[in-house]
């Protein structure tokens, strides 16, 4: 199959899950935009390269450590806050709330920790593959989630507490 | 954390999908048009080149001076020519490297020395026999295919050069909620006994130990600078690089500087030493800033850095007979640097191993031994001659 047709493929079919995981990481529209184009520039020389690679790790290394890396070059924006919606019923009112808080408090963490967090409950990786898509440790993966658990805890204990009460 | 996941999914719910694949591929082929551009204009000033290309780059390490300019050298088959007479007709072991004893198998399966480990396996560092590894009931540690269950690890785990020892910092008591003590013991990997230890209370929870020489002696990262997040957890907000003998307890300090991030208030710091392990057994590539020329120490057996020379800003390692470093920029690929000469050589690559890819997320080399230095790339591996300055594929 013509390598470029395979690359449309594979861009069709995880194009949004990739959009997804950018937003959760960003918390912006725009930020989740540029860094997923960002992670197609980087894919396609890559892909133009080699026929060796493995597209889904490999698209997941870019676009976390290009979100992490690039964070510290360019140290985005706090995530920006929204109102809820006006008109909405008393349920409504509740998960819109708890949405924005946990957006803030996510917000609020380090972009290692945001992202630890998105591989591990999000895409649910193991902490070796999750270990992989950052390029650190294992052990340092432990000790992120630990700590960005915790913070969250802080943060918004509330809608923590809805997940945990969920758990049990 | 199911309901996490649900919470993230809501927060999800109305993302459109983003990125413009034909914006990437468009962009992605005018980049690799200018870098072909800059290719050509180099192969024609090559006659400038070669008449420079024997400017000494490598200063001893008292040179303060500004860092010379290193010509590009050009990707000519007259390269053949340049190569020590005395190398010519040497050839490149292809057999697999011990280096690399074990091995990561499809299926979650852990090859050492031919034999399988049992069980479902994530490995996760390795040097000759010895290596770490993540299964279903935890984290275990082996040499050959005697495995070890792992104490309760937290930070780096380092293994020497030749396999003799390694180093975790683990957690010695559970404290829920709170700052457990940690200690940092160095293994006999012959015997699994702890050789020595030390209280770890006060380097860097992440980082912990960064390298093992084959004397034991330890690198790591010393905190100088304590805080707590707003969980109430202790973290590290700077750090500095030291060195522990930990036969008579002598501690020093390397002269490489640990860069760090912070995030939000109250957040962990993001601490980045800048120590790369390369060369001999002992030998650290250092820099004091991020954008200053490294510098090659060797660490002695009684913890005594030993400053060697300074290196061109791109050099990316040097070899275990400490003879020559790997320069890389972008656009001009990889080349070799004689520390004796100053000699610069392109590397000679086999077809279809392309040795200049742009992968900045990957860093693929293994320091073997003597001249020799591994690339890792999936599915072909390659063995380099630095003296020769050229690869060949490893067999598998």
């Amino acid at each position: 199959m013509d390598r470029q047709v395979e690359l449309r493929e594979f861009v069709s079919a995880r194009g949004a899950a990739l959009s997804r995981a950018a937003f959760l990481l960003t918390g912006d529209h725009q930020a989740a935009e540029d860094l997923v184009q960002e992670t197609y520039v980087v894919l396609v020389r890559r892909w133009q390269k080699s026929g060796s690679v493995d597209p889904e790790a490999y698209v997941r290394r870019i676009l976390y450590s290009r979100f992490v890396d690039g964070w510290r070059r360019r140290r985005l924006v706090e995530l920006p806050s929204a109102s809820p919606p006006e008109a909405a019923g008393v349920d409504e009112v509740g998960t819109a709330s708890d949405r924005l808080t946990l957006r803030d408090a996510l917000g609020r963490l380090t972009p290692r920790q945001r992202a630890v967090l998105v591989l591990r409950f999000y895409e649910d990786l193991t902490e070796v593959q999750a270990a992989a898509a950052l390029g650190i440790s294992p052990n340092t993966i432990k000790s992120q989630t630990r700590v960005a658990l915790q913070r969250l805890r802080e943060l918004a204990p509330e809608v923590v507490a809805s997940f945990e009460g969920a758990e049990s | 954390m199911n309901g996490l996941h649900e919470a993230f999914d809501e927060l999800v719910a109305d993302v459109p999908v983003y990125g413009d694949l034909d914006r990437a591929i468009e962009q992605a082929e005018h980049e690799r048009r200018h870098r072909y551009g800059m290719v050509a204009g180099l192969a024609a000033a090559a006659a400038v080149v070669a008449v420079i290309v024997g400017v000494l780059v490598v200063t001893r390490a008292d040179d303060a001076a500004p860092e010379p300019a290193v010509p590009s050298p050009t990707p000519t088959s007259t390269q053949e020519d340049a190569t020590d007479p005395a190398q010519k007709g040497q050839t490149i072991p292809r057999g697999p490297s011990e280096v690399l004893a074990v091995r990561q198998l499809g299926g979650h399966r852990l090859e050492v020395a031919g034999e399988i480990i049992p069980g479902a396996w994530e490995l996760t560092a390795s040097r000759g026999d010895v290596w770490v590894g993540l299964t279903t009931d935890g984290e275990w540690w082996g040499k050959g295919t005697t495995t070890r269950q792992m104490p309760n690890a937290a930070g780096g785990i380092v293994i020497s050069q030749d396999a003799h020892w390694i180093v975790w910092t683990r957690i010695t008591a559970d404290i829920p909620g709170g700052n457990p003590p940690r200690v940092m013991e160095v293994v006999d990997t012959a015997t699994g006994e702890v050789q020595w230890s030390r209280s770890a209370d006060a380097d860097a929870t992440d980082l912990g130990a960064l390298a093992v020489t084959n004397d034991g002696v330890v690198v790591l990262a010393h905190c100088t600078e304590t805080a707590f997040d707003i969980g109430g957890y202790s973290y590290c907000d700077d750090a500095r690089v030291d060195v522990w003998e930990p036969r008579s307890g002598v501690t020093n300090t390397v002269p490489a500087e640990v860069t760090v991030e912070h995030g939000p208030p109250g957040s962990h710091a993001d601490l980045n030493p800048l120590v790369q392990v390369t060369g001999e057994h002992n030998g650290l590539l250092v820099r004091s800033t991020t954008s200053g020329r490294p510098q090659y120490v060797r660490v002695s057996e009684h913890a005594d850095v030993e400053a060697v020379a300074i290196l061109p800003r791109r050099t990316q390692l040097v070899t275990a007979d400490e003879r020559f470093a790997l320069l890389e920029c972008p656009g001009c690929g990889l080349t070799v640097l004689s520390l004796d000469s100053g000699e610069l050589r392109p590397i000679t690559a086999p077809a279809g191993l392309n040795l200049f890819e742009e992968s900045p997320e990957f860093y693929p080399y293994v320091v073997e031994r003597d001249d020799l230095v591994l690339v890792l790339q999936p599915g072909a591996d390659a063995r380099c001659s630095f003296a020769q300055a050229r690869c060949v594929r490893i067999k598998k």
